[in-house]
C-alpha cells in the first residue's frame, strides 16, 4: 500500500502509515524511547534532545537504484548526526538504531544539561515516584556533572512560585520541554502560559487574569515529565504510591469524564485523569480536578435529621424512615397519591433515579414525579457510539445556544480539536459570545428568541440549494421524499427568505447564506444543541437534521451529569401527573401536601424563586434527601443525608448517552464516638429508596446495586430518531426593550459558586464576584466604568452585580450568569414574559485596581538572583 | 495607561505588518518609551488589547529581548557584553569597572536614579570587542579610562562624542520614528537588479572520483 512505510528499529521491522514519527512506530513495537517532550496529544517541537537516536536511509545508486550489499540487502547511509526520533518522520526503508552506546553517550550528555539546575529534592517532590526524569536519570544518567557549577542560573531561585489558585512552580525543576504551553495552546486553546527569557534563564508564566485562566490548567500537571508544575491541593500531602487510584466517572458535569480518585485512609488525596480515547483521552477539567473534594469534608451530613417543635434534629435512620412512610401513607389516604410528589435530580446515578422513579411511580402510586423544576428537551434521536470519533470527523459543526466552556468540558476540548486541528467548519450560534466564537469559521449572534426564524431560514436556503445544484440533488431528494410531514414543512418555509430570516435573527444575511452553503454541501453535520431552547427550536432543528439524513447527530447538551440516565430511569411525569414547576404551584395552591426532594433544590433551579420558597413554605410535609444542610433543609421536615457517587457503586449516563460503571472510592460518610465505632452513616439512594418502598409495603427484593442496574439496563434506551418533519412558525416576541431596558441574557457559568463549591478549598477562590456582562457601548452612555458596582432591577426585584464590559454581549442586551454566589437571577427573571427587561444604575465607583498578591508573579526575569558567569572561575574536570 | 499618541502610532505600526504578531516587538517598544523607559504590566495588557495577542505572549516576548525592561531603570542603561568574543578581550574586567565606578552589581540602579547595569549576549561587534550598549549607542573598544570618562559625561547629561549611532538618531531607536520623521523616502526605493547566473565556465573538468 502506498500509504504505509516499513521501518527498522533495532533489528524489528515496523509498518506504520507515511507521515508517522519514529517515536510512535518504536512504541508500536514495544521500544520505549527516552523523552520529555514529545506527547502524543502534542505538536512535536524536539525540544528535549532526550529521544536522540541514529538514523540511516538506504543508500542510491547514481542511477537511483538502490545500493545492495554483497549479499543483496540494501546497503544504508547513517546520518552523520543523531536524530530526534519525535520530530523524524517514519521512512521506506529507514533503520534505526535507539540504543547504541554512542546514543547512550549522548543521552547522558543531555541529561547532564538538563539536570544543571534541576535540584536534588526528589524526597520532598510530589512528583517522585511518577517522574519521568527521575526515571530516566536512573537510567542513562552518570551521577557527576561537568556543567552544574557553570550554568546554574535557575537553581537558586525560590521555590513554590505559585503560578494560580492550582499550580505552583517550581522553577528551578522546569526543563523547558514547553509541554504546558503547548497543551494550553493547542488543546486547551487558552494560550495563558508562555516561555519567558531566554538561555539558561528561560522558565514559564502567565500574564494572563486571573493567572493561568484556563479551564483545563491542571492537566500541565500531569504531564509536566517533572515536579516542576504541582498541585497546590496536593502539595506536600502524599507520596504517590501510598495512595490507592480507584477508577470511576466524574458526576461533575455531563461528560462523564473518567478519572481515578487517589485516596488514603478515607480521605480524598487527589483526582487524576483516567485515559479513555472515547470520551475524555487524558484530559480532565480543573473542576473535575479540584471540584470534589466536598465529599470528605466535615460539614457532611452523617444522621438523618427530623423536625421537632419547628427544629432540625437529629435522628436514627429508623425514626426517620418510619416518619417519612408514616406521613406518605397518611397522605395517600386522606387525599390519595397525588397529593405527593416526587422530584429527583441529574446528579442521582442511574440506580438511585430507578429506584425512586419505581418507589414513587409503582409503589406510592402518584403520577408526579420529575428530575427537575423547569421543562426541559432531551436529544430526538440515538447518537452514534462512537459519538467524539465522528465529531472528530465531522465536516461541519452547528452550536446553538451552547456554550461548552462553561458547561461540558471534554466536549469543549473536542470541539476545539474538531475546529482548530481537524479543521471543521463550525458554526456557532448564541445571542451572545462565547470563547468558542474565537475558532467558529462562523460565529452567528443572534437575537435572543429568534432561533426559529435562523433555524426556518437556514432550512430553506438548504433546501433551495438542492433543487439548484442537480449533484446534491438526489441524496437530499431521498431524505425528504415521502416523508411525514415533508411537504406541509417545505410549504412553511415560504416566508423565510434570507432577507427576512437574517433580519429577524439580527445577522447579516451573507453569513447566513454562508452558513446555509456549508450546511448545504456537508456530508458529515452535527448539530448540538443546548438543553435550555424551547421545544419549537428542537423541531426545527430536527426538520434541518431531517433534511440532511443526521436526525442522529442531532445531539442535546445536557450540563448535568446524568440528566440523560434520570430520564431514561423514568424520573418523568405519568400519565396526567405534574411536572417539577407543576408541583411547586400545586404546593402553592395546596392541592400537593407531601414533597419529596433528591439531589436537587428547587431554590437553584426553579425559574422563579419566590414560587419555590413559598411552596416549601406551604408545603405540608417535605422530605430533602441531600449531601449538605443548606438553604433547602431549612424548609425540610426530614433530611436524609445521601451518599455521594464517590461512596457508591453504580452507574451513570452522559450527555450521548454512554452509560458507564462508578467504583466505589470511600465508605459513605460516617459519625463515630471517641472509641471508633460507627454510629450512622449517610447511605446511597437506591438503599434510602428500596427501604422505603419496603416500609410501604413492597420488597422488590433487590440487596445489590447491581440489581437495580441490571433493572436499568433492561429499559428501552434512546432509539434511532423516527424521520419527520414539523412545521414551526416563529412567532415574533417584541424583542426590542423598552426604551432605557436591556434585555437580561442568561446562561451557565461553569465556577458558580453553588452546592459543592463552598467545601471545594482551591475551587472556591477561582469563583468571580458576581458579575453583568455590558456592552461596552451602552455602559459608555451610562457613565459605567468596568467593575463599577451595579443594580440591575425587574420589574421584580433588583440585584448587586458588578459589571463588566465588554462585546460578549450585543448592545441592548445583558449577560448574567444564572447563579453566582448568593446572587440568582431566578430573583428576577419574569417568568410570564418572553424576556425579562432590566435597567442598570451605577452604585458604585470601580475599586481601585487591585495589585496582585505579592507572592504572585513577584519576580520578574532578569531580577532573580545576580549570578556570576564568569567562565574563567569555573573548574572544567 | 499608553496615550493616545502612543496607541496611534501603534495602530500605524500594525499596518506595516502582515498580521498583528509581527507588529508586536515595535508596539512594545512605543509602549516602552511612552510608559517611562520601561514595561509595566499595564502597558504589555494594553499592548496586547491593542493588538488582540494573548498576554502571555506578549509577556514572553517582552522578556525575551534584553532591551524592553520590566523594571524601573536609570536614565542611563549600561549593558555590557560579555559574550566569549568580547570576554575574551577582557570584558568581564570592564564589568568590574563599571561595578567599582558606579557603587551597583548587576540588574541594579544607582542610587541617584542615573545608570542602571547590566550583562548581555553578544551584540554583533565582536570585532570591536569589549564593547557595550549604553542607551541606544553603542561604545567600542572600551578601556577602563573610557569607563570613568563614560560615567563622568553621561551623569553630566553630555554625550561622549565616540557615541555611535549618537548623531543621526537622534539618540532614539528608528522605530519610534515614522519614515517621514526619519527623512527616508521610500517612494524612490526599487527592489535590487535580479542576480545574473553565471554559467559554469566550459573549460572546468568535471572532478575526478576519488
Ligand atoms: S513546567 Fe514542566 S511541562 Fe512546563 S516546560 Fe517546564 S518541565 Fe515542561
Ligand atoms: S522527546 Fe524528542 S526532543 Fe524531546
Ligand atoms: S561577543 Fe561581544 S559583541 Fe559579539
Amino acid at each position: 500500500m502506498p500509504d504505509l512505510v516499513t521501518v527498522t528499529i533495532d533489528e524489528q521491522k515496523v509498518t506504520v502509515p507515511k507521515g508517522s514519527l519514529v517515536i510512535e512506530a518504536a512504541t508500536q513495537i514495544g521500544i520505549d524511547v527516552p523523552r520529555f517532550c514529545y506527547h502524543p496529544k502534542l505538536s512535536a517541537v524536539g525540544m528535549c534532545r532526550m529521544c536522540l537516536g541514529e538514523v540511516g536511509m538506504p543508500k542510491m545508486n547514481p542511477d537511483r537504484t538502490p545500493a545492495l550489499n554483497e549479499d543483496g540487502t540494501p546497503q544504508i547511509a547513517m546520518m552523520p548526526k543523531p536524530q530526534t526520533l519525535c520530530t523524524t518522520q517514519a521512512a521506506e526503508g529507514m533503520v534505526v538504531l535507539s540504543e547504541t552506546p554512542a546514543v547512550v553517550k549522548m543521552r547522558q550528555a543531555v541529561l547532564e544539561f538538563l539536570l544543571a539546575n534541576h535540584p536534588l529534592d526528589c524526597p520532598i517532590c510530589d512528583k517522585g515516584g511518577e517522574c519521568m526524569l527521575q526515571d530516566q536519570t536512573m537510567a542513562y544518567a552518570q551521577g557527576h556533572s561537568r556543567v552544574q557549577d557553570l550554568y546554574h542560573l535557575r537553581r537558586d531561585l525560590d521555590k513554590d512560585y505559585l503560578l494560580s489558585e492550582f499550580i505552583t512552580l517550581d522553577r528551578e525543576r522546569c526543563i523547558q520541554c514547553a509541554r504546558c504551553t503547548r497543551f494550553l495552546d493547542e488543546v486547551a486553546q487558552d494560550p495563558v502560559l508562555e516561555l519567558v527569557a531566554r538561555g539558561s534563564r528561560t522558565m514559564i508564566d502567565t500574564m494572563s487574569d486571573p493567572p493561568v485562566d484556563s479551564k483545563y490548567s491542571g492537566n500541565t500537571i500531569d504531564i509536566c515529565p517533572v515536579g516542576a508544575l504541582t498541585s497546590r491541593a496536593f502539595r506536600f500531602r502524599s507520596r504517590v504510591w501510598e495512595v490507592k487510584n480507584v477508577p470511576t466517572v466524574s458526576m461533575i458535569d455531563g461528560s462523564g469524564t473518567n478519572i481515578f480518585v487517589s485516596q488514603r485512609n478515607e480521605t480524598l488525596i487527589r483526582v487524576i485523569p483516567r485515559d479513555n480515547e472515547a470520551i475524555n483521552e487524558c484530559w480532565i477539567s480543573d473542576r473535575d480536578r479540584f471540584g470534589l473534594e466536598y465529599i470528605d469534608n466535615d460539614a457532611r451530613l452523617t444522621y438523618p435529621l427530623v423536625r421537632r417543635d419547628g427544629k432540625l434534629e437529629p435522628a436514627t435512620w429508623d425514626e426517620a424512615l418510619q416518619l417519612v412512610t408514616d406521613k406518605i401513607k397518611a397522605a395517600k389516604e386522606q387525599r390519595g397519591a397525588n397529593s405527593i410528589g416526587a422530584v429527583g435530580g441529574p446528579k442521582l446515578t442511574n440506580e438511585g433515579a430507578l429506584s425512586m422513579a419505581r418507589l414513587f411511580g409503582d409503589v406510592v402510586g402518584t403520577p408526579n414525579v420529575d428530575a427537575g423544576w423547569t421543562p426541559t428537551i432531551t436529544t430526538p434521536g440515538k447518537p452514534p457510539a462512537t459519538f467524539y470519533e465522528e465529531l472528530e470527523g465531522a465536516d461541519v459543526i452547528l452550536v446553538l445556544g451552547a456554550n461548552p466552556n462553561e458547561e461540558l468540558c471534554s466536549l469543549d476540548l473536542r470541539l476545539k480539536k474538531a475546529a482548530f486541528q481537524r479543521k471543521a467548519h463550525l458554526i456557532n450560534c448564541n445571542p451572545y459570545k462565547t470563547p468558542l466564537d474565537r475558532l467558529a469559521r462562523q460565529s452567528l449572534i443572534y437575537n435572543e428568541g429568534s432561533e426559529v426564524a435562523l433555524l426556518n431560514g437556514l432550512a430553506k436556503l438548504v433546501h433551495q440549494s438542492w433543487t439548484a445544484e442537480p449533484a446534491q440533488t438526489e441524496a437530499l431528494r431521498n431524505n425528504v421524499e415521502g416523508r411525514a410531514g415533508a411537504t406541509a414543512w417545505i410549504d412553511s418555509l415560504g416566508p423565510y427568505s434570507s432577507n427576512r430570516a437574517a433580519e429577524l435573527a439580527g445577522i447579516s444575511e451573507p453569513d447566513l447564506r454562508a452558513a446555509a452553503t456549508a450546511i448545504a454541501g456537508s456530508e458529515r453535520l452535527f448539530l448540538l444543541v443546548g438543553e435550555d431552547v424551547s421545544p419549537a427550536v428542537l423541531s426545527t432543528l430536527q426538520n434541518l437534521a431531517a433534511l440532511k439524513g443526521r436526525s442522529d447527530y442531532l445531539v442535546v447538551l445536557h450540563p448535568e451529569p446524568n440528566a440523560v440516565g434520570v430520564r431514561r430511569a423514568g424520573l418523568a411525569p405519568r400519565e396526567g401527573g405534574l411536572d417539577g414547576q407543576g408541583m411547586l404551584d400545586a404546593t402553592f395552591k395546596g392541592n400537593l401536601k407531601v414533597l419529596y426532594i433528591a439531589a436537587n433544590n428547587p431554590l437553584h433551579w426553579a425559574a422563579d424563586y419566590d414560587l419555590a420558597q413559598r411552596a416549601l413554605q406551604t408545603a405540608e410535609f417535605v422530605v430533602v434527601q441531600t449531601l449538605f444542610e443548606n438553604e433547602l433543609t431549612e424548609h425540610a421536615d426530614v433530611v436524609l443525608p445521601a451518599a455521594s457517587f464517590m461512596e457508591q457503586d453504580g452507574t451513570t449516563t452522559n450527555f450521548h448517552g454512554k452509560v458507564q460503571n462508578l467504583k466505589q472510592v470511600f465508605r459513605p460518610r460516617e459519625r463515630r464516638d471517641d472509641d471508633g465505632n460507627t454510629l450512622s452513616a449517610c447511605a446511597p439512594d437506591w438503599i434510602i429508596f428500596t427501604k422505603l418502598a419496603q416500609l410501604l409495603g413492597k420488597d422488590f427484593g433487590y440487596t445489590r446495586v447491581g440489581d437495580w442496574t441490571q433493572q436499568f439496563k433492561a429499559l428501552p434506551a434512546l432509539t434511532p430518531n423516527e424521520v419527520r418533519f414539523t412545521p414551526v412558525t416563529y412567532e415574533a416576541s417584541p424583542a426590542v426593550a423598552p426604551e432605557g431596558t436591556f434585555q437580561l441574557l442568561t446562561g451557565n457559568l461553569l465556577y458558580d459558586g453553588g452546592e459543592s463549591f463552598p467545601y471545594c478549598d482551591r475551587l472556591n477562590r477561582v469563583v468571580p464576584e458576581p458579575f453583568v456582562y455590558i456592552n461596552r457601548a451602552d455602559a459608555r452612555k451610562l457613565g459605567i466604568e468596568n467593575l463599577a458596582l451595579v443594580e440591575v432591577k425587574s420589574a421584580r426585584g433588583a440585584v448587586q452585580v458588578r459589571a463588566k464590559l465588554g462585546r460578549e454581549v450585543k448592545a441592548g442586551t445583558v449577560w448574567m450568569p444564572r447563579r453566582l454566589r448568593a446572587v440568582q437571577v431566578n430573583r428576577i427573571i419574569e417568568v410570564d414574559k418572553p424576556y425579562t427587561a432590566v435597567t442598570l444604575t451605577k452604585l458604585q465607583d470601580a475599586p481601585p485596581k487591585e495589585t496582585l498578591p505579592a507572592d504572585m508573579h513577584a519576580v520578574g526575569v532578569g531580577e532573580g538572583t545576580p549570578v556570576d558567569m564568569n567562565i574563567s572561575t569555573a573548574v572544567v574536570p | 495607561m499608553l496615550s493616545d499618541a502612543a496607541v496611534q502610532r501603534i495602530q500605524e505600526i500594525v499596518k506595516e505588518y502582515p498580521n498583528t504578531k509581527s507588529a508586536l516587538v515595535p508596539a512594545l517598544y512605543v509602549a516602552q518609551r511612552d510608559a517611562g523607559g520601561w514595561l509595566p504590566r499595564e502597558a504589555m495588557v494594553e499592548v496586547a488589547e491593542e493588538l488582540d495577542l494573548p498576554e502571555s505572549h506578549v509577556y514572553s516576548v517582552a522578556t525575551f529581548y534584553s532591551m524592553f525592561y520590566l523594571k524601573p531603570i536609570g536614565e542611563n542603561v549600561i549593558q555590557v557584553c560579555t559574550t566569549s568574543p568580547c570576554g575574551l578581550r577582557g570584558a568581564n574586567e570592564i564589568v568590574d569597572c563599571f561595578k567599582k565606578r558606579l557603587g551597583v552589581g548587576l540588574n541594579e540602579t544607582t542610587a541617584d536614579g542615573k545608570f542602571t547595569l547590566m550583562e548581555v549576549e553578544c551584540l554583533a561587534a565582536c570585532n570591536v570587542a569589549p564593547m557595550a550598549q549604553i542607551n541606544e549607542d553603542y561604545y567600542v573598544n572600551i578601556t577602563e579610562e573610557r569607563v570613568d570618562e563614560i560615567v563622568t559625561m553621561l551623569g553630566r547629561g553630555e554625550k561622549p562624542p565616540y557615541a555611535e549611532f549618537a548623531q543621526n538618531l537622534k539618540g532614539a531607536h528608528p522605530i519610534a520614528f515614522t519614515d517621514a520623521e526619519l527623512g527616508i523616502d521610500v517612494s524612490g526605493i526599487k527592489p535590487a537588479d535580479p542576480v545574473v547566473k553565471k554559467e559554469k565556465p566550459a573549460e572546468a573538468a568535471p572532478t575526478e572520483a576519488k
